[in-house]
């Protein structure tokens, strides 16, 4: 599906700030002034490694966290400080999320046909109980399950089957915006396979735009569209996915690209990962801003690193 | 581990292929819906760990039998809970049948200065059809009916102490632990000022302004016993809040009270019973204590603790009167603790399987 | 071949386990081999058994499991040089803590921070088994637990000697339990998915290091993995297994060059390169099978876009293609169809291949 980015951003972040006070005299900044768009239909990729930040803008975007600064723009809604009742319920069903871990993402009490419907019991989208039956034996056949088993509880499931199930529970409520939190991560790489065949099939027939948060690069770079890399929390370079795998501009990207495994043996064998250490590298992060080389390649350093590196 | 058991035999049975087996099978559809699944229900996992466990049906059993016995128990002689018979107290314990064997006779030795004697009272007060099961007390009651009456209160106290757990303690710790901040600081100080009173000044307070009884007991438990409880779901919350498919459900747009009471705790309830099955002997403990200390049941009713308490006065003389309270109390509490201990075990395995 | 001294020796190895659901027959006649100094990777899912046959190997199964059949021969040399073989499935649990845990093999986990204990110093983490198997004395065991930290990439290792675990990043926390893990000079060392819990560009370095302390001690290493881009970069054999059974075997080159199973076609298209540009990735349909219940034939049919009706009825033998190779297929019998790997997949080695090419002509 061919994204059209001359219309207005799905989403659109600017300056987002995260702080977690941990004690009087510590924050941490898990988020440091960060900017990014998604178009409608798009899949935007962003990678970094843990403690990046890349969790918690998935989780401020979707107001797990109330951000510390910035504006959160979502379908033409400001959603980055108190909301409206009627902003909240659009939020709630237009934007959802798949999680990381299939074991602790569902309740494991609860029936896959109670997990799946939650959506529409919470916002009473659903007239009859036959209705919400309906509709959820309509969602497990398209990911992949038998509606025979809405009766069974997630333990019965295997990984790929319950993020099958994770993923049903978000797409029931017709997203334009699903937020997959590290959601191929746990599972083995035939599932994983699996699991993202199902995600750009879904994204072929219903159009929803994903945020891909992963730190498995090749992943990353077969279903996303553009790419966001994110180190200690600054968004250092984003641009489409060819722009960033062809020309990667930030030593901190080139070494994150010099370190991806290749199934090859031959060349694997003598492939040397290149080392990259912010604190002797000499950048500052806060110092950067954000500048454009072309396209939608941009990337967060000051002026003289700017002319050093491009 | 690597016992040389076989228990699976090598499959002995080679089949041989012929040609015509070897076609591909073309099953495309047949691969594209996903139908492994493991299938054990939770409950069921938990019964069978629990059952496996001897000394938690030892419990259970124990539990059970107290429990039919302080129902059909005082129900079994002619004698009431509070009938005195003046002429007839203290008499030892007599069993028919048991009697012909030498024990259970009714005969007691009784230390005197002059030494040792042995007198049975029934013989020489000529009550030849009277018999007291576990014998009669100082005013002649039975002290059969008693024991069973008084085991009666002790379950019930154990009842209102699991309800008030569960209510109160649940609650408390579920809230104060998922609004967190604030909310939880302030609750915490509170609770911690409750549990800081002595239970014997709050109970002594309480009898200035209510009758001692059954209710003021369960009052008093009410106002200390759930601290325990709260810590527990209040921890218990704190280690779920966090976990994806409560973020899920946030992210669906989740009420507060249906998160805390839909989703977090129908996960917490293994916790939440042992902890009840673990405060049900201290709640019966304490009943027993306050009525051994005479702020309990009040006479004529009886407890386990007020029975002991009257054995524990006559105990040099007639040491019989105290021995059926102390037992039932004993197992009681024993056969909590080992069922709670099971109940651990059985819905918090920590051995892996694999 | 015949000169290289032979270090494990796991054969016919089947091991179930009881379950409160039933018995699992979770390892069913499992074969490999290692020879020193060279690095066998066993690549599997989750559930494929790959974790219980090391730990069959290091004695550390779970109480409830049962060995059915089998022998694990472990070959070392005494501390006079005289070398010896002992079945490990048949020693005493106390025989094995002493000579064999720590000492002859040693185990690198998945999870850093949960195989460090939180509470003691990574000094005295690492100088406990020298203390306890070599009865090393103190200051000694001090100078070599600092010299091992240097070895691992650890800088000014006397200050981190008195750091605890929480102080350290994942990368370092790894890096110290590869220390304790050569703290005894172990002959072979298992790594149990030694990089899933670290990032990619720790993931990297922590291989390279692994890599040159085998080189540089000789020693042999096992990897549990199923990462194909780290088997890539430090196998010399592969065994790939699924469902308690070892489907293809062979060196490295030849899984990744010439695969023949449908399963390991699977597993390597499943993991795109950069170069995939496919719409779709192949993959294996379905999931690993549940172990509980054992079909007749091979394990896989169920999932196996190739299957053939013999499948059903009988489990395939290995079939030799060369020297190293084998597969469990029926496939490779010559009454079969000819059968050919996934288009994409074959594209995807062809340019494997010309790359290699290419980094050979270079170097």
């Amino acid at each position: 599906m061919a994204v059209n980015y001359n219309g207005s951003p799905l989403l659109k972040v600017t300056g987002l700030k995260q702080y977690f006070k941990v004690s009087h005299t510590f924050t941490v900044k898990a988020v440091d002034d960060v900017d990014f768009e998604i178009y409608p239909g798009e899949t935007y990729g962003l990678v970094g490694e843990s403690g990046s930040g890349k969790s918690t803008i998935g989780r401020s975007v979707i107001r797990l966290y109330d951000p510390t600064a910035g504006s959160i723009r979502f379908n033409g809604m400001d959603i980055s400080g108190r909301m409206k009742a009627s902003d909240q319920k659009a939020l709630r069903t237009q934007m959802q999320m798949i999680f990381q871990d299939p074991m602790a993402s569902l309740n494991p009490r609860k029936k896959v046909e109670d997990i799946i419907g939650e959506g529409l019991d919470i916002h009473h989208m659903c007239s009859s109980a036959a209705e919400k039956r309906d509709r959820v034996r309509a969602i497990l056949e398209k990911v992949g399950l038998a509606p025979e088993h809405a009766s069974r509880y997630p333990h019965q499931f295997s990984g790929g089957q319950r993020q099958r199930v994770g993923i049903a529970r978000a797409l029931i409520m017709n997203p334009k915006l699903i937020i997959a939190d590290e959601c191929i991560s746990a599972l083995d790489v035939s599932i994983q396979a699996q699991v993202v065949n199902l995600m750009k099939d879904i994204q072929e027939e219903t159009g929803t735009a994903y945020l891909f948060i992963a730190h498995d690069l090749s992943m990353v770079k077969y279903i996303s569209d553009r790419i966001g890399v994110l180190h200690l929390g600054h968004l250092l370079e984003t641009g489409t996915t060819d722009e960033i795998f062809a020309h990667p501009v930030h030593p901190y990207t080139k070494s994150l690209l010099s370190a991806i495994p290749a199934p090859n043996p031959a060349v694997e064998k003598r492939r040397v990962a290149m080392s990259y250490d912010y604190k002797t590298s000499g950048i500052d992060y806060n110092a950067g801003t954000y500048h454009l080389l072309e396209g939608t390649h941009y990337v967060k350093c000051t002026d003289p690193e700017f002319d050093a590196w491009k | 581990m690597a016992k040389k058991q076989p228990v699976l035999a090598a499959a002995e049975t080679a089949y041989v292929p012929t040609d015509a087996d070897f076609v591909l099978k073309n099953a495309d559809d047949a691969l594209m819906l996903d139908t492994n699944f493991a299938s054990q229900s939770f409950w069921k996992d938990v019964l069978v760990r629990f059952f496996r466990k001897k000394s938690a049906v030892l419990g259970l059993a124990l539990i059970i039998i107290i429990t039919l016995m302080s129902i059909v128990g005082p129900g079994m002689n002619a004698y009431t809970y509070d009938g005195q018979q003046l002429t007839q107290k203290n008499l030892a314990p007599r069993v028919q049948g048991l009697e012909n064997y030498g024990i259970f006779d009714g005969s007691e030795t009784m230390h005197t200065t002059s030494g040792n004697k042995t007198v049975n009272n029934y013989i020489e007060k000529d009550l030849t059809d009277v018999y007291y099961w576990f014998g009669s007390d100082n005013f002649g009651r039975d002290i059969w009916t008693r024991t069973w009456s008084g085991a009666r209160v002790s379950l019930i106290i154990a009842a209102a102490a699991a309800l008030i757990d569960m209510i109160i303690g649940m609650s408390y710790g579920l809230i104060s632990g998922y609004f967190g901040g604030r909310v939880d600081m302030v609750m915490q100080r509170f609770l911690e000022i409750m549990n800081g009173i002595p239970r014997l000044v709050i109970v002594t307070l309480l009898l200035l302004v209510l009758e001692p009884g059954m209710l003021t007991i369960i009052f008093a438990l009410m106002l200390t016993e759930w601290v325990g409880m709260s810590r527990i779901a209040r921890a218990e919350m704190l280690k779920l809040k966090e976990q994806e498919f409560v973020l899920a459900s946030r992210t669906l747009g989740a009420g507060k009270f249906f998160i805390i009471f839909r989703e977090v705790l129908p996960n917490i309830i293994g916790p939440i019973i042992t902890q009840v099955m673990f405060s049900i002997p201290t709640a019966i403990f304490t009943e027993a204590f306050l009525s051994f200390v005479g702020l309990g049941i009040p006479v004529p009713r009886c407890s386990l603790g007020s029975l002991i308490s009257e054995g524990f006065n006559a105990f040099t003389t007639h040491p019989y009167q105290i021995i059926p309270p102390v037992i039932a109390m004993a197992l009681l509490m024993f056969s909590f603790n080992l069922v709670a201990d099971g109940l651990r075990e059985a819905l918090d395995p920590k051995m892996k399987e694999m | 071949m015949s000169d290289k001294e032979k270090i494990l020796d796991i054969k016919d190895l089947d091991i179930s386990f009881k379950t409160t659901a039933g018995v699992v027959h979770a390892i069913r006649g499992v074969d490999i081999d290692l020879f020193t100094g060279e690095t066998v990777a066993i690549v599997g899912e989750s559930g494929s058994g790959k974790s219980v046959t090391m730990k069959a190997a290091m004695g550390i199964l779970a109480s409830n499991a049962t060995v059915n059949r089998g022998t694990i021969q472990f070959s070392y040399h005494h501390a006079d040089g005289s070398p010896a073989t002992v079945d490990i499935l048949t020693q005493p649990k106390k025989w094995i803590r002493d000579h064999i845990n720590g000492k002859r093999i040693a185990m690198v986990f998945q999870d850093p921070m949960t195989s460090l204990n939180p509470t003691m110093s990574i000094g005295k983490q690492i100088m406990e088994g020298m203390i306890w198997h070599f009865k090393t004395p103190k200051t000694e065991a001090y100078a070599k637990a600092v010299q091992l930290l240097r070895e691992v990439g650890i800088d000014d290792p006397e200050k981190r000697m008195k750091n605890y675990p929480h102080q350290l990043s994942g990368g370092m926390r790894q890096r110290v339990v590869i220390a304790i893990a050569l703290s005894c000079d172990p002959d072979l060392l298992i790594c149990d998915e030694p990089t899933t819990a670290l990032d990619v560009t720790i993931q990297a370095k922590i291989i390279e290091l692994i890599r040159r302390l085998q080189k540089e001690r000789g020693i042999s290493v096992i990897y549990i993995t199923h990462d194909l881009g780290v088997v890539a970069k430090v196998a010399d054999y592969v065994n790939v297994m699924y469902a308690g059974k070892i489907v293809e075997k062979g060196t490295v080159d030849e899984i990744f060059y010439d695969p023949r199973h449908p399963y390991t076609w699977g597993l390597l298209s499943a993991m795109p390169d950069l170069d995939t540009a496919d719409e779709r990735l192949y993959t294996i349909p379905g999931s690993p099978p549940n172990l509980l219940y054992e079909k007749p034939g091979d394990a896989f049919s169920p999932r196996n876009r190739y299957a053939l009706v013999v499948d059903d009825k009988a489990e395939p033998p290995m079939f030799k293609i060369t020297e190293d190779h084998y597969v469990a297929s029926w496939l490779l019998d010559p009454r079969a169809p000819k059968v050919e790997m996934p288009a994409e997949l074959k594209a995807r080695i062809e340019r494997m291949k010309e790359e290699a090419a290419k980094h050979g002509s270079e170097l």
